[in-house]
């Protein structure tokens, strides 16, 4: 077809209107183009006179029942799904309420262990008392001592988790100095 | 009895009466299924796509904003949900995920009457199967729903100038099979 591009151009929409109207002066004149436009017409006629076919209506009668069927098994689901979803989320809850209990017991400071803490006293019991055995490197820490008060044995039987504890329990004033020291130091 | 509107079913529907609901079905059933139909090239895939269709219209015609018609809202579900299922089916494929006895069904189970019908929808395929799934959507929507640049726009979420693209080489595609069939 000679004029093909012409004509798919035309039905596709992108000719402009100085195009359109001297597309249409030429296909009244022109007796080829007008051929192959019609044929172009009737081929695409002849696409979609394919899908032209009598179907079993009956489908379409039932499909109704068969969308509420869905429509009611899918929100069934969903009840489901929110159930499940609400129990794993309190199981999981719950097992972390265990366990974060589970794992304070017998680590947790006394007052009077705090209070030992605080007046630089060593308390032995905590020496037993924790699950935790990692004992923090002074020497690797390379912490001044005089800094802070501290006497060398008291953090010698200090724990990692007795030392955060600790750590949670020091004033602004004493966190922001040991956070420069280290930064300092280059530990941080 | 003239038919309500549109907008009417869907307050009805909204306001609880799932008569109105009926009625949206009735009225867009065999639209959806004829562009799943085609799109598909199977009634097996095409009924899967109508009931989903369906159901999530019946599922978020609460959140409907009326910005656009009912029509469009519904079609742009279907185009979604056809494109979905072909990038579905192409990678069973290319996986060998289905098993004979789902190639079987999709091959015989069928509402088509007539063996002459079947013959003529299996035609239409396979002219439709030599251009792309954005392309045949372009085309089926332009020339099977009438539908104008603009609202397939609003269906596929592409410019009017690329949807006149892909129009004008779908076309072209689709004729030059036609003409060598002859």
């Amino acid at each position: 077809m000679k004029n093909k591009e012409k004509i798919l151009r035309y039905l596709s929409g992108e000719m402009n209107k100085r195009e359109i109207e001297q597309f249409e002066k030429e296909k009244t004149r022109s007796g080829e183009l007008k051929k192959d436009f019609d044929k172009t017409i009737d081929l695409i006629s002849q696409v979609q006179s394919l899908s032209d076919v009598e179907v079993n209506d009956a489908y379409f009668t039932g499909i109704i029942p068969k969308i509420k069927n869905r429509i009611e098994k899918s929100g069934r689901k969903k009840k489901v799904y929110r159930y499940s979803y609400a129990t794993a989320l309190l199981l999981i809850v719950l097992a972390g309420i265990y366990i974060s209990i589970n794992k304070n017991n017998g680590e947790i400071l006394t007052e009077t262990q705090m209070e030992k803490i605080i007046n630089g006293e060593i308390p032995n019991e905590l020496i037993t008392d924790v699950l935790s055995t990692e004992t923090i490197d002074l020497k690797d820490a390379e912490i001044k001592m005089d800094d802070f008060n501290f006497t060398e044995d008291y953090f010698k039987c200090f724990t990692e988790s007795d030392f955060i504890l600790f750590f949670n329990s020091l004033p602004d004033e004493e966190l922001n100095e040991l956070s420069d020291y280290l930064k300092k130091t280059k530990k941080l | 009895m003239a038919e309500e509107k549109d907008e009417i079913l869907i307050e009805r529907f909204l306001e609880g009466d799932e008569r109105a609901f009926n009625e949206i079905v009735i009225r867009y059933r065999k639209k959806i299924y004829w562009h799943a139909r085609r799109m598909l090239g199977n009634h097996l895939d095409a009924d899967d796509v109508t009931q989903e269709v369906l159901v999530q219209v019946y599922n978020k015609l609460k959140t409907f904003k009326f910005n656009s018609s009912l029509y469009t809202w519904i079609f742009k579900i279907t185009s979604r949900k056809c494109l979905n299922k072909i990038k579905k089916n192409n990678i069973k494929k290319f996986f060998s995920l289905d098993d004979e006895h789902t190639e079987f069904l999709r091959t015989n189970v069928d509402i088509v009457k007539s063996f002459e019908d079947k013959e003529k929808l299996n035609r239409l395929n396979d002219v439709l199967n030599g251009i792309s799934a954005r392309q045949k959507e372009v085309f089926l929507l332009k020339r099977f729903e009438g539908m104008s640049y603009k609202e397939i726009s609003e269906i596929t979420g592409k410019s009017i100038g690329a949807l006149k693209a892909s129009y004008h080489f779908a076309l072209k595609k689709i004729l030059e099979k036609m003409e060598n069939e002859e």
